[in-house]
């Protein structure tokens, strides 16, 4: 019998403890997946915090009708860069974070594949990070487009639509860059006996993502350079004037838009299929039923784009494909959701702060989709089109989907990381608050959408001033909510009792199996053997 | 709860043979197969290129070098990793002969010493430690897909073997 052994640590000591550079530098410098991992996940929170303040001046300025706090050209600055920073800058990089501390562990790998790589990949975010932020002191202010950028609008803004489109080719490159690794990591660095149908779903959500992100980035890549060449070199390829097509801008970004949706939500998914069989203290119920509903939503995911596009003028046989198309993910995400439900179907329940937000999300996330299918209805959007309907829809999904999810992960994860164990009531206050206050500002604005509310605008008639008071009063208490979050991580990690090496009994990956808590700086320098 | 994944004791390196002889094979770990590899990057590869040019035909060039950048960029990934994924090292004692074949990138080289007169020595120490097999006259590292540790374990077991 052969030895398989690993070579890919023979820069690593077998100490606990990093090399090299100390303090910041240390930071700066590190190849270290799990360092790597935390630095995504504080510059994720960093970004949470700067856009969620630019929700609360937006939903401050919509507390009463009329105009109080910002003009109207600030307040499209607001929800362009809110959207823009939320995206690409909190959910994005939190889930990327999430890949690195835990892809290596769970499939028995010493590192990234490429670990240089990967330090590139973080370090270009602060950089596109600032040039958003940046872009508000320029000549004209941030741009005001939306975050989806539209032409022609995009031609007429100042020089921070430079800066955006700057930033989105550096983000993109990040996501190129990290999504490389993870593939390589994936395919070439499992342990042996760990075959692809054996690996932690997480993993497989990733690995799906990542194929996602390499075949959807280089679309909005181009799209910002069109824009970018329209608006400084003469070009006419979204310019009606010189024979272009504002609408083929549009085409493209959603082409981009709508994988993107899932390149956020796929790895939120995996995190759930963690969390819920741990405290259910059973296996997953329907593990391969759901890899191809995932890699099914993968792929159907590229032919709806132009459900975003039904009020721009199109054939009604191309809105009808679309609409099936739309209203066929929902066969693949319902398996999902019956096998997470199965997978609690008579287990060992026990609601710690992880699964009360796995179950938050659960809930909340089968009213996103319930609104999504109401969306995909050509004949319903085009009355419900650019309402707050819309918004209510994007933010169960986006916040009850992504962010809860990414709660449940660091609270689920953070005694592996950290060695340390958050305080649980205090977990569960904040659960409590996050979903209370999440509904009070979203679940209200399908009122208001079905009124006919539009979005984007700063002041509006007096007859949508209740609900508008109360999602806003929910919108504060949210964002306060986030502040008792930081609070307990950094609680945690300071003072929190010790952690058990399996904290969670129904917890079965590598990690918890084999690793320590916390788990050393290297591991897996030899993987383990899986049956 | 009993977990379905379960974890086998951990070999570093198994001797095979019994008697005065023996057989090491040391080699990385890789997951994947050339094959499969190539049916993982042409899958990405045909899609992103594939959207590309559906895009350059309706107008929107642009995209298709950003594709074929990315396209690129993961080949040569691919490459960079895959390149030494076979990679092994084959330590033989038999016939009165110590065979040791080393296999890198896409080239078998093999060397052969005398049992009697070889030795391991450890050279360096730390992140730099490195073990070589020696005999007048010559040298030749093994052990490159051990870590440190496993390479201190490897020279003493095969000095202990070779000394009986």
């Amino acid at each position: 019998m052969s030895a398989v052994l690993d070579d890919h640590g023979h820069d690593h000591g077998h100490d606990d403890h990093h090399h090299g550079y100390s303090g910041i530098m240390r930071w700066i410098t590190t190849t270290n997946h799990k360092d790597i991992g935390t630095l995504y996940l504080w510059f994720s929170f960093t970004m949470f915090m700067v856009g969620g303040v630019m929700a609360l001046v937006i939903r401050a300025e919509l507390f009463t009708p009329g105009l109080q706090i910002v003009n109207p050209d600030f307040f499209n600055q607001m929800t362009t860069m809110h959207g823009l920073i939320m995206v690409f800058g909190a959910i994005m990089p939190a889930f990327v974070g999430f890949a690195n501390w835990l892809i290596p562990m769970q499939i028995g790998a010493p590192d990234m594949a490429f670990a240089r790589m990967n330090n590139w990949s973080f370090w270009l975010l602060p950089f596109a990070g600032a040039l958003l932020i940046i872009s508000f002191f320029m000549p004209g202010g941030a741009p005001g487009v939306g975050w989806t950028m539209y032409a022609p609008l995009t031609v007429q803004m100042g020089i921070g639509m430079d800066f955006t489109i700057f930033a989105i080719h550096i983000l993109g490159m990040s996501s190129i860059m990290g999504s490389i690794n993870i593939v390589t990591t994936v395919l070439n660095m499992r342990a042996p006996g760990m075959t692809l149908m054996k690996m932690p779903l997480f993993c497989w959500t990733w690995l799906i993502t990542a194929y996602l992100l390499i075949a959807s980035m280089p679309v909005l890549a181009g799209a910002v350079t069109m824009t970018l060449t329209d608006r400084h070199f003469g070009t006419s390829f979204f310019n009606a004037a010189g024979g272009g097509d504002p609408v083929l801008y549009q085409h493209i970004f959603w082409f981009f838009g709508h994988p993107e949706v899932y390149i956020i939500i796929l790895p939120a998914f995996g995190v759930i299929s963690q969390i819920i069989p741990a405290f259910s203290r059973k296996p997953l119920f329907g593990y391969a039923s759901m890899v191809y509903a995932t890699a099914s939503i993968a792929i159907l995911s590229f032919i709806v784009w132009a459900h975003h596009m039904y009020t721009v003028g199109m054939p009604v046989t191309g809105q009808l494909f679309f609409m099936y198309a739309t209203t066929l993910i929902a066969v693949p995400t319902a398996a999902k959701m019956f096998n997470w439900l199965a997978t609690m179907w008579r287990g060992s329940l026990t609601f710690e702060t992880p699964m009360l937000f796995a179950l938050g999300f659960l809930f909340l996330f089968a009213i996103g989709g319930f609104s999504g299918l109401v969306l995909a209805l050509a004949a319903v959007d085009i009355q419900l089109q650019d309402t707050y309907y819309v918004v209510a829809h994007f933010h169960y999904v986006m916040v009850a989907g992504a962010l809860f999810t990414a709660f449940a992960g660091i609270y689920f994860w953070l005694p592996k990381w950290t060695g340390r164990m958050y305080n649980e009531t205090l977990g569960k206050v904040h659960f409590w608050l996050s979903m209370i206050f999440f509904n009070m500002i979203f679940f209200v604005q399908h009122f208001l959408g079905l009124a006919g509310m539009p979005r984007r605008i700063p002041d509006y008639p007096l007859q949508f001033e209740t609900w508008n008071k109360i999602s806003s009063i929910g919108a504060f208490g949210f964002g306060l909510s986030q502040l008792l979050f930081l609070y307990i991580v950094v609680k945690a990690i300071t003072s929190g009792e010790k952690a058990a090496d399996k904290q969670w009994e129904g917890a079965d990956s590598l990690e918890w199996t084999h690793l320590p808590s916390p788990a050393p700086y290297h591991s897996f320098e030899t993987p383990p053997v899986v049956k | 709860m009993k977990g379905w994944i379960q974890e086998l004791p951990r070999q570093e390196f198994a001797f095979q043979g019994r008697g005065p002889g023996f057989s090491l094979l040391l080699k990385r770990n890789c997951s994947i197969s050339p094959a499969g590899l190539m049916w993982a990057y042409g899958a990405i590869a045909a899609v992103t290129l594939g959207v590309a040019a559906a895009f350059a035909v309706l107008g929107a060039w642009m995209v298709l070098p950003f594709a074929g950048i990315e396209v690129v960029a993961l080949g040569i990934a691919f490459a960079m990793n895959g390149r030494h994924a076979a990679d092994y090292e084959r330590i033989q004692l038999a016939g009165g002969r110590l065979l040791v074949e080393v296999c890198e990138s896409d080239s078998v080289r093999r060397h052969e010493f005398n049992p009697a007169r070889a030795s391991v020595m450890v050279a360096g120490a730390g992140h730099g430690m490195r073990i070589m097999l020696e005999s007048p006259g010559r040298s030749l590292e093994i052990g490159r897909h051990l870590h440190e540790r496993a390479r201190l374990e490897l020279a003493g077991e095969l000095n202990r073997r070779l000394r009986n």
